[in-house]
């Protein structure tokens, strides 16, 4: 499109430049001497006299070459390059946010998880307060029960020793009295001479009560 | 020769098609030739298009180098192309983006030595500019119709002012492509004449020995200095082509004022 | 987790999904979600201004004298076919100077425009300037 436009604007400029050319011409004739050796020297150069940019003989030869070669340029950038160049950077913005979007998903699902790995800690710690405090009064309760056990067990054994003490003890002193009795019979026998039992039993028990 | 400052701009025929019109006569007609300023037209067009299209074809992710600057270039151009003409002037993008790279390429060309430079000649600057105003004035016409012709009436004037603002607004539209075409040609043509009358100065003192050779070396400096500038002065006119299409654009998608 | 593991009563699980564990790289999300929405124009747009200025400056004086050659060429012509004598050149001539100035002038509220908004919407900037 863009060349065809280039080249409908030729015309206009021929019509533009054309009193130039003629001018130009005249410049050529009159400096034609001069001219002819140049070119003869170099074979192809456009020395007219004029200064070159305003010559306007290469004007035709320039104007197509900047119609073909814009032309192609205009094609080659609006069909192949410059889709190019957009289709990779949408390409990349899209690949970016989709990246950022998929980084924002998954700090998420890892403060999920963050939440429910405390929530789920936070109950067991319950959970096992619960069976130490358990466990603890089980054990006090059993520790109480054995001890109170022992307890009666160790008196009971203490009374029953308390007893047979006291029993020995009772039983001992009455072999007392009996072996004074025969003691004191004895002594008294071999003092005096005979005396009856019940009279010795009799005085040791008087001395003993006393 | 070599130190005339004008040589650098001669059209020479590499080869020629023959003659078009004339009366068969050796100098009637017109002469159809594949010049030296169509041999950089050509190359402009085949470097450009060699570079957009070889270094996208990796298509990358993430570009490399080479595929980075294509990408900057079309994001650059695709910038101003929606700061100046809005997203609807976005369907000119791809005609402002051969634009731009086309005359910023051949302005670079021109910095090289013994390369031509097509944009140091009227015709050139003048067929593109004309080329602009074409698209700009079929477009707005086709587009909003009769109204296009608001352009040139501004609005809010009083309508006895109408008669005289009107032709006034007709030739500042008129001027635009003869200000574009010559703005480009002037600049290149007097860049390339400075280079070359610099550099001429240093080959043809540094060729009258030792006193010589100290002497070009100030006019080293200029050219190197008047090199850079150079570039810059290419670089900015071809952007400054690029956005006067632009907002030219502009005009003939909105006309009303 | 080794954070606070103090007494079980004060670990706080919630959902509001901006945990401490997770709330910079969420930041960072939003940051590059947000720095990509106007796909990168500011940054660029404001590089270009600074060459954009510039290249609209540099305008002046070719709009200027453009226009009074336009103006005087058509003056001219309308002399060579109507044969009106310098009239129509010395007319269009006027006209052309105007035209210049109207140039100039329109160049000259660009750039205040453009200095003034840069960062406005293109399309109204332009429209304001006509």
């Amino acid at each position: 499109m863009m060349q065809a436009q280039a080249q409908e604007q030729e015309p206009v400029l021929d019509e533009l430049t054309e009193p130039v050319e003629s001018d130009v011409e005249s410049i050529d004739e009159s400096v034609d001497g001069e001219t002819h050796t140049e070119v003869g020297a170099d074979g192809s150069e456009h020395v007219t006299g004029v200064f070159p940019p305003f010559d306007a003989t290469t004007f035709p030869s320039q104007l197509l070459w900047l119609a073909i070669s814009f032309g192609a340029l205009y094609l080659i950038m609006s069909r192949v390059a410059l889709p190019r160049v957009a289709d990779i950077l949408e390409a990349r913005r899209d690949r970016v946010e989709g990246d950022l979007a998929e980084a924002d998903r998954l700090r998420q699902k890892t403060d999920n998880a963050i939440a429910s790995y405390e929530a789920e800690l936070a109950q067991a710690r319950g959970k096992a307060h619960a069976i130490a405090e358990e466990t603890r009064g089980q054990i006090k309760a059993d520790l109480d029960s054995q001890r109170s056990k022992v307890e009666a067990d160790l008196a009971k054994k203490v009374a029953s020793a308390e007893d047979r003490i006291s029993r020995t003890k009772a039983e001992a002193l009455g072999h007392v009295d009996e072996i004074a009795t025969d003691t004191v019979q004895a002594l008294v026998a071999q003092l005096t001479g005979q005396i009856s039992e019940s009279t010795a039993r009799d005085a040791v028990e008087k001395v003993t009560k006393e | 020769m070599a130190n005339d400052p004008i040589h650098q701009f001669v059209i020479e025929d590499i080869f020629t098609f023959g003659t078009i019109g004339g009366d068969g006569a050796a100098d009637t007609g017109v002469t159809i030739a594949f010049t030296n300023s169509a041999l950089f037209m050509v190359l402009t067009t085949g470097l450009i298009a060699a570079w957009l299209v070889l270094t996208t074809r990796g298509r990358g992710l993430v570009p490399n180098r080479w595929q980075l600057s294509s990408e900057l270039m079309y994001e650059f151009v695709a910038n101003m192309v929606r700061s100046n003409a809005g997203t609807e002037g976005m369907k000119f993008f791809p005609f402002v983006f051969s634009l731009f790279t086309f005359i910023l390429i051949g302005n670079w060309f021109g910095m090289i030595p013994y390369f031509f430079t097509f944009t140091s000649h009227i015709i050139v600057t003048f067929a593109l500019s004309m080329l602009v105003m074409a698209v700009v004035v079929i477009y707005g016409f086709v587009k909003n119709g009769p109204k296009f012709l608001k352009l040139f009436v501004p609005s809010g004037v009083p309508g006895y002012i109408v008669p005289i603002v009107t032709p006034i607004e007709v030739i500042s539209f008129l001027s635009r492509p003869v200000s574009l075409s010559v703005r480009l040609f002037g600049n290149m043509l007097a860049g390339h004449i400075t280079l070359k009358v610099f550099t001429g100065f240093v080959v043809s003192l540094g060729s009258l020995g030792a006193i010589g050779v100290a002497g070009a070396v100030l006019p080293l400096f200029m050219g190197v200095a008047i090199t850079a500038l150079e570039l810059m002065v290419s670089t900015v006119q071809a952007y400054v082509f690029a956005v006067l299409t632009s907002m030219y654009l502009n005009d003939a998608i909105h006309p009303s004022h | 987790m080794a954070n606070s593991g103090n007494t079980p009563g004060e670990q706080t699980p919630r959902d509001d999904h901006s945990g401490p564990e997770t709330s910079d790289l969420a930041e960072r999300i939003k940051r590059a979600q947000r720095a990509r929405a106007p796909h990168g124009d500011d940054a660029s747009s404001s590089r270009q201004g600074d060459m954009s200025t510039l290249a609209r400056g540099l305008r002046i004086g070719t709009e200027f004298v453009a226009a009074i050659l336009v103006g005087s060429f058509i003056g001219f012509a309308i002399d060579q076919f109507a044969g009106t004598g310098p009239w129509a050149l010395l007319g269009f001539f006027f006209l052309g100077f105007a035209a210049g100035i109207l140039n100039v002038t329109r160049v000259v509220a660009e750039l205040n425009a453009q200095s003034t908004a840069s960062d406005k919407d293109p399309g109204d900037k332009n429209e304001k300037v006509r």
